[in-house]
């Protein structure tokens, strides 16, 4: 990950679109004073063949503009100036940065506009660029900010009492996926040695509860905060790698392997094992590796964690199962099979959608309706119904529960959201024809 | 560094356009859709929907605000809560993206000198969504005659990969120019001298290629050149279309007429330009996958326009309907309704874009030349998503290495004859689509007939009509070729999906990848299709809990085919997935102990042997190694009681290393865990095969006491290679079916390199050719030393 090469380059009014200084030289442009055989390696680029995209009509200028060409990538800023002291009246020169065409650029374009923009203020403020003494600066500076950004990233070159050139490159981290109420965070980093007091008054209040039990639901609860601002500070930690997250424990969950299990036992130098045999253990007594494998292979389908432990309670003597679970989870090798309630059609049963009370009192059988399918597919509920009975479903807002049988929704979700125990809802859905599905 | 390919399609395909220079100037012809907005359009499948439309801001956002003034930042922050997760990477953002809402009256007046990239944005969306008039003047809000400008390139960047970015806009394409007498194509007779040795069809095929060697240095290594031929044939190569393209057929046949010197049209070049808007991390990946589409229609074009000027025929009637339209002062949607309908180009460039938009196959037609372009998908994983990564809900989930759209080292070659095709449409439908597409040739016809005879139930192998006696598929004979070029077409044209064949035998559960959503939906086709079946809820909830074989739900042998094929179905949307038996060696305590007893037992032996032949070599000539061998050992077997019982555990490798004084410190420093143990074997297993005979031979003399080596703590441990297990794991392997049986031991030999997590158990019957019987039997005698785990 390097910058091959940094180039600036004008709009002469006589000649044309020019490169002045380059660094290293003769990397976009043979320098005039040496013969053409004496070049030692070709151009990385030919300036003369992409100068339209270097220093393009005015309409283009101020805008970030990259370019590729013979593998290369090239990414300018163009900039124009407009005043009396140029000739044709105005001014445009552009700094660009070479990187290869494979490299992961997105990192680089702030840091050319940043170029761009400085280099602009200072044309206005003392005419820097065209005044040709201090011009003379600009090779070594743009050679100190290649040499300074391929070594450390950052840059931080004084050119006048005024103006600093100050860059860095940061890394693209994509954005965290939804946080939901059911997800239980766990910290991968000491929160009370980086946390100070002007740190975030809600992340202050639930970075206590963060101890990979609650749920965010209950951070915000046990925190007293608001859940919305709760979850957009776990977004924000899981953003910066301080938080992973995982599902709610309970030793009535499923859980069972899956196809990453494989490479968990074949990472063999890795430490993996030792981590996990460190990890799981609450006695500090170390589980040998194969029982480990035979006890996370025996955790399947159907099978609760509550009866598994029951089954193996010889081998479990030593083993915090909490712990045990969440390393799986945290590692990947492990998922959980969640239950789907869903609300059948006593006739058919299809799938009942809840209805609302007023329409027939009873749920619409939608069995009938198969035609209507692309048509359901578009929402989840409210959906319009093909044919001449345009019965519209809309969400039953006097039976909460209802709303969440159509499959959609496990039990964790359906519990954190309605703030029940699983118990509870299992009771209450007890007066439907429900059918569980495992996922 | 290349961005991470993800499994999601995104074409962020915002619009076509097409751009022409005639002598004397560029000419952006005719773009599509009419009005493109800057969103680009985005599959609605899945949480990354919010992603892709947030990425770019939040990314750019992350660098702007990082990289400015601390000052501008804290405005910057509080307009967008996307910036939240953009910020420097300090503690602090999360601070001032709550503190600075109240900065956001003071921030918006900076706004305007700050101009980053958001206020750009802004600036865009606002002249994207110019009033009536001005939607003549503008395209994605830039100036029509700007972008006609920036887009027709000069002759030097022809026939590359043209790739130009203006903020968050992506230009991709891949210019062409006539050459420079004016035509389009390499003369034939020139051509033919060139490649003498053009393949049949392909004969026009090599033609661009011959001419980016010549006049083409820069044309891209990246993979590309391959495909740079005529498209047909890259078509061809691609998809394995088993019949000659219609197109190929149809220019034979238009050459005749051809006047080889025919004027030369005006147009001096044309350029498909694909405007994208690709999320910044997944850059690179969905730039190469437009790439290929853009670079294929293009030479699908100038393989046109050398023929009959086709292209320059299509703008010309374009830019006259524009142009009276324009007079009449016709809105922009009649008058593209008008070109579409006139212009097939403008179909094409429409078809195209809804599409590779939309992450369909585009079946596009140019000058009465078919042909199919798509950005190829994933249609499985073997990696469930966790619950923080992107959800894939409905992709099917297996880790076998099934068929592919393209052969590639990853498949399993022994297993792809037992895979078959799981059809993704009605079979009625491809058979049709496939004889509307071809002609009636024999080829054809076998191709219709494989689709027809293809079952979920029945694997190649057991199609092919002449079963080899042992069983084995000849994977090598004509026919079974053909399959797997049949099916592969089929996959690349995701037709079908290959997958091990269905039966009521094996384990399916519940695809924890199922795509919950659609449950509604798809339970009301499922009840039409399968009225006499239970319903889709009651099917999926039977299938929950604990996995048993799929025959325990059917209610009696009439059922089964009904059943079968239901289940067809369930596989065919992800909504279940079949359970695979995956198995580990483990190897206990006992049996170490007792290969080492064994294996000191046997080095003592060999060690009086030893020191009886360099007896008697000393007496002879010199073999000198030896005696230093036995030299070393000695140092080495003085220093073993010093050790302690800590290294105990590396005895066993000391044991074998001793002769090589300088290799102790390889079993010194490691953790005291049965892989070490393990490991220090192998090490010392692998030092002592090179080490030969003085290694092997020369070093037990003196510290082959076994008194020290019974009590060194020993651990289970699980071998996670068999099949390349060192001699030490091979002895302990072989010591594991001690006692039993002289056939089961021979069958264990076979299948225990199977037993390393990464082959299904299902697949071994299928691989060595042996009765499940006889497996099953193996498998029961070795039970306590293999360790199951189930997954797909």
């Amino acid at each position: 990950m390097s910058i091959k090469c940094i180039f600036y380059s004008y709009f002469d009014a006589e000649k044309g679109p020019r490169v002045l200084y380059q660094v290293p030289e003769n990397s976009v442009s043979a320098s005039s004073a040496d013969p053409p055989q004496l070049q030692l390696q070709p151009l990385l680029v030919n300036f003369d063949e992409i100068s339209d995209y270097i220093i393009p009509k005015q309409q283009l200028c101020d805008r970030l503009i990259t370019f590729c060409r013979n593998r290369y990538r090239l990414l300018g800023f163009p900039v124009c100036l407009e005043d009396d002291k140029y000739d044709r009246n105005e001014f445009i020169f552009n700094f660009v940065i070479v990187l290869d065409e494979a490299e992961e650029f997105s990192a680089y374009k702030p840091v050319v506009k940043k170029l761009a923009r400085l280099f602009k203020a200072l044309e206005e403020q003392t005419g820097f660029l065209w005044n040709e003494v201090t011009r003379s600066s600009v090779y070594t500076l743009i050679e100190q900010v290649m040499e300074d950004l391929n070594s450390f990233c950052e840059c931080m070159i004084p050119i006048n009492e005024s103006n600093t050139i100050n860059l860095k490159l940061f890394p693209v981290i994509p954005p965290p996926p939804a946080v939901k109420a059911y997800h239980v965070p766990i910290s991968t980093v000491r929160f009370e040695s980086i946390m100070d007091s002007n740190w975030d008054l809600t992340m202050q209040r639930i970075i206590p509860y963060i101890d990979g039990v609650n749920s965010v639901r209950r951070i915000a609860e046990l925190a007293d905060a608001d859940y919305t601002l709760t979850k957009k500070c776990i977004a924000e930690l899981l953003f910066y790698g301080c938080i992973i997250i995982v599902d709610v424990f309970r030793f009535a969950n499923t859980y069972a392997v899956n196809g990453e299990l494989n490479t968990f036992v074949n990472d063999v130098s890795g430490g993996l094992h030792e981590e996990c045999q460190a990890y799981v253990s609450s006695t500090g007594t170390l589980l040998e590796f194969p029982t480990i494998l035979e006890l996370y292979a025996s955790l399947r389908q159907g099978l609760s964690v509550a009866e598994w432990s029951l089954e193996n309670r010889d081998k479990l003597a030593d083993v915090d199962i909490r712990r045990f679970i969440q390393f799986g989870i945290i590692k990947g090798f492990l998922y959980r099979v969640h239950k789907y309630p869903v609300r059948i059609d006593d006739g058919t049963g299809a799938v009942a959608v809840a209805a609302p009370v007023g329409a027939g009192g009873s749920s619409v059988d939608l069995a009938g309706l198969a035609a209507a399918e692309a048509s359901v597919a578009t929402g989840r509920m409210g959906k319009s119904v093909a044919g001449s009975a345009a019965a519209v479903l809309s969400p039953d807002r006097s039976l909460p529960l209802l709303r969440y049988l159509d499959g959609a929704h496990h039990l964790d979700a359906i519990c954190t959201d309605l703030q029940q125990s699983e118990k509870e809802v299992l009771r209450n859905l007890s007066a439907y024809p429900i059918e569980i599905i495992d996922r | 560094m290349t961005t991470e390919r993800s499994l999601i399609p995104n074409p962020s395909l915002i619009a076509i356009l097409f751009v022409i220079r005639d002598t004397y100037c560029g000419n952006l012809v005719f773009h599509y859709p009419p009005q493109p907005r800057a969103e680009g359009a985005h599959n609605t499948s899945s949480w990354r929907v919010g992603e892709t439309s947030t990425d770019y801001t939040s990314s750019n956002s992350s660098f702007s605000s990082s990289s400015d003034d601390d000052d501008d930042d804290d405005g910057r922050r509080s307009r967008s809560t996307v910036r939240l997760y953009g910020g420097a990477p300090t503690e602090k953002s999360a601070v001032t993206s709550q503190r600075s809402r109240s900065y956001d009256q003071r921030s918006s007046r900076r706004r305007r000198d700050s101009d980053h990239e958001c206020d750009e944005e802004e600036d865009d969306e606002d002249e994207s969504a110019e009033p009536a008039g001005a939607e003549w003047e503008h395209v994605l809000g830039f100036k029509h005659d700007v972008l006609a400008g920036l887009l027709s390139v000069p002759r030097a960047l022809s026939r590359t990969r043209f790739e130009l970015s203006v903020d968050h806009f992506a230009f991709l394409g891949y210019p062409c120019h006539s050459r420079a007498d004016g035509t389009w194509q390499r003369k034939k007779r020139e051509r033919k001298l060139k490649n003498a040795d053009a393949a049949v069809n392909g004969a026009d095929a090599k033609e661009s290629s011959g001419d980016a060697n010549n006049d083409d240095d820069d044309e891209d290594a990246k993979g590309h050149d391959a495909d740079d031929e005529d498209p047909d044939a890259a078509a061809l190569s691609r998809s394995k279309s088993p019949n000659p393209p219609p197109s190929v057929r149809k220019k034979i046949k238009r050459e005749l007429p051809m006047n080889p010197d025919r004027t030369s049209s005006k147009l001096a070049m044309f350029h498909i330009v694909f405007v994208m808007n690709p999320p910044q991390l997944e850059y690179h990946s969905r730039m190469n996958d437009m790439f290929d589409v853009a670079k294929q229609f293009t030479l699908a074009l100038k393989t046109q326009q050398a023929e009959d000027d086709y292209v320059a025929r299509e703008a010309e009637i374009i830019l006259e309907i524009r142009e009276r339209g324009e007079k009449r002062g016709d809105s922009i949607h009649d008058l593209w309704h008008k070109i579409l309908r006139e212009s097939t180009l403008a179909t094409a460039i429409a078809t195209l874009y809804q599409g590779i938009s939309a992450s369909k196959i585009a079946h596009v037609k140019v000058n009465d030349f078919d042909f199919a372009l798509q950005i190829p998908i994933m249609m499985e994983t073997a990696v469930l998503p966790s619950i923080s990564e992107p959800q894939l809900p409905g992709m099917h989930l297996t880790t076998l290495k099934t068929l592919g759209a393209m052969p590639s080292e990853d498949e399993d070659a022994l297993m792809t004859p037992h895979m078959t095709l799981l059809f993704l449409e009605d079979v009625e439908d491809i058979v049709k689509e496939v004889i509307l597409d071809q002609d009636q040739t024999s080829l054809s016809a076998s191709f219709v007939q494989f689709i027809q005879n293809c079952r979920p139930t029945v694997s190649f192998a057991q199609m092919l009509s002449t079963p080899t006696s042992n069983g084995t598929t000849n994977a090598e004979s004509p026919e079974y070729q053909y399959i797997e070029y049949f099916a592969r077409h089929l996959i690349y044209w995701r037709k079908a999906r290959a997958i091990m064949p269905l039966h009521y035998r094996k384990y399916y559960i519940v695809s924890p990848n199922a795509d919950m959503k659609r449950l509604v939906s798809q339970s009301l086709v499922f009840s039409r299709l399968f009225p006499a079946l239970p319903p889709l809820p009651k099917m999926l909830s039977l299938l929950s809990g604990k996995p048993r074989p799929y025959s325990a739900y059917i209610p009696s042998k009439d059922h089964r085919q009904a059943y079968m094929d239901m289940l067809a179905w369930l596989m065919r949307y992800g909504w279940v997935t079949n359970l695979l038996t995956f198995a580990y060696l483990k190897i206990p305590k006992d049996i170490k102990a007792a290969v080492r007893e064994r294996q000191a037992r046997e080095q003592a032996e060999s060690a009086v042997e030893l020191i009886q032949a360099s007896i008697t070599a000393n007496s002879s000539t010199s073999p000198s190694t030896i005696s230093t061998s036995v030299g070393q050992s000695i140092a080495n077997g003085t220093a073993i009681p010093n050790a302690g019982p800590r290294d105990a555990a590396e005895d066993l490798s000391k044991l074998s290393v001793s002769a090589r004084a300088d290799d102790a410190t390889v079993s010194s420093s490691r953790p005291k865990t049965g892989w070490s143990d393990m490991t220090d074997a192998s090490t010392a297993a692998q030092s002592r095969a090179s080490g030969a005979t003085t290694t092997a031979g020369g070093s037990t003399p003196f510290d082959s006491k076994p008194d020290p080596l019974s009590n060194a703590p020993l651990e289970d441990s699980i071998l996670y290679d068999p099949s390349r297990a060192t001699p030490l794991e091979s002895a302990w392997i072989e010591q594991l079916t001690d006692g039993q049986p002289p056939d089961v031991v021979a069958l264990f030999d076979r299948i225990v390199k199977y037993m390393n997590g990464q082959h299904a158990i299902e697949g071994i019957p299928l691989r060595e050719c042996i009765s499940r019987r006889e497996l099953k039997r193996v498998l029961n005698a070795m039970n306590r030393y293999i360790v199951y785990a189930k997954h797909w």
